[in-house]
């Protein structure tokens, strides 16, 4: 096997922002970048092949990154549907959260609706650097409007993971009143809670499958575990759908089955696995951006 | 040579650059590079890929075509032609640079009666 020319190379790397391109746009652009190099060397009377004059050739394209993101962004369609619907979805689960606070003030204690209103700008912030971390990469590809979606549906999902904890950590150092008691109340109402983990599924498998799609280096495992995490969610709203619709509908004599037990308490592993391992390859990912070296194409301006 | 500032302002007109060009002739990518460096006698002289973004987002809003084709001397080139639409868009971006330039011109001449 030939080994690849440095402006191969270069070409490679700009295609590897392009996956999500078809092949024929691909092979134009290919194409294109192959002429300019022809024309170069015609122009400068040099040898097209010479690795040296493909070095300064490559220095005086820029960024194969920054070209790469350029020409996906030039391409990125206006409406695009995983887009579209994982955006619907993320935006129904935010609703279906905020929904929780109405339902609990009409049928329990208005106290959840404080207790809720407390957590908000408590979580504000952490919400922010995870929407920083996993949504950054793919900005290329997201419009700004799915941007603030991701953001809200973010937040909806440190509501519901963390809200308990906030609030027995308030109780602790002497918010007595919070109370953990009405602090679970949420969580306990599975009613309530069950149809948010269905759209919070469909939302991170489409941004799992987004990843993969377009190969973006920095998300390519945080893809893989964004598809875990989603196939976990819609496993554990299937769970409890079971749970709740079985009895009711009188197929079995027990309110819960051994079987969803099992699937329950196995979806809901692979739930916090695979959010443990998002968090994990999100610092990982940050630690190596930290300390990447900048070089010189990244810092100059591209025109 | 401030080629940095140069750089900078690029940015935001290299649409207006190559549309100019084309209205003249159907151009090729380096084609134009070379006409936009001889053109401003070597003052502008971009990072030559940031040249093909900004071509292929013109194509996909219409205001450019392109198409492969030989010349003379035997190679394929991918010439990139104005549309009718691209035309008028020339037109008033001409027209919004000239009222740009005059507005910025304007407060710099003012800025220098005053220093005198």
């Amino acid at each position: 096997m030939s080994e690849q020319t440095p402006f191969e190379r270069y070409v490679q790397q700009v295609l590897a922002h392009l996956t999500a391109l078809p092949d024929e746009q691909r092979e134009r652009v290919v194409r294109e970048l192959q002429q300019h190099l022809e024309d170069a060397a015609q122009h400068a009377n040099a040898d097209p092949h010479d690795p040296q004059f493909q070095h300064q050739l490559i220095a005086q394209m820029g960024s194969s990154r920054r070209l790469g993101r350029d020409l996906a962004r030039a391409h990125r369609p206006s409406t695009y549907w995983p887009y579209r619907i994982g955006s619907i979805a993320a935006l129904c689960s935010t609703l279906g959260f905020f929904a929780a606070m109405p339902i609990g003030f009409l049928f329990r204690n208005e106290e959840v609706v404080m207790d809720t209103l407390f957590a908000v700008p408590v979580l504000l912030v952490p919400t922010m650097l995870v929407l920083h971390l996993i949504y950054q990469p793919l900005r290329p590809q997201m419009s700004w409007w799915t941007l603030i979606i991701g953001l809200l549906s973010t937040f909806a999902l440190f509501m519901s993971a963390i809200y308990p904890y906030i609030v027995t950590f308030s109780e602790w150092i002497g918010f007595a009143h919070l109370g953990l008691d009405r602090a679970l109340y949420i969580t306990r109402r599975t009613y309530v809670f069950f149809p948010l983990f269905a759209l919070i599924g469909v939302w991170y498998l489409l941004i799992g499958l987004l990843g993969r799609k377009t190969h973006i280096p920095a998300t390519s495992e945080f893809s893989w575990m964004s598809i875990a995490a989603g196939i976990s969610y819609l496993s554990l709203f299937l769970a409890i759908l079971l749970n709740l619709v079985l009895p009711w509908l009188q197929v079995v004599q027990t309110p819960s089955p051994p079987i969803v037990h099992q699937m329950f308490w196995i979806s809901l592993l692979v739930w916090a696995l695979s959010h443990m391992a998002c968090a994990g390859i999100a610092a990982i990912w940050l630690a190596e951006q930290s300390h990447k070296p900048i070089t010189h194409n990244d810092t100059a301006a591209t025109a | 040579m401030h080629m940095a500032e140069y750089r900078e302002l690029l940015k935001g007109s290299l649409d207006l650059l190559i549309l100019t060009l084309l209205k003249s002739e159907p151009m090729y990518g380096y084609q134009m590079v070379k006409e936009i460096h001889a053109r401003s006698a070597g003052a502008l002289k971009m990072k030559e890929g940031s040249l093909y973004p900004a071509l292929h987002r013109l194509e996909r809003a219409g205001l450019i075509d392109s198409a492969w084709q030989r010349r003379t001397d035997g190679v394929d080139r991918r010439y990139y032609r104005l549309t009718a639409r691209g035309l008028e868009a020339v037109e008033e971006r001409h027209a919004t640079w000239a009222r740009f330039v005059a507005a910025i011109e304007g407060v710099l001449r003012h800025e220098r009666t005053d220093t005198i």
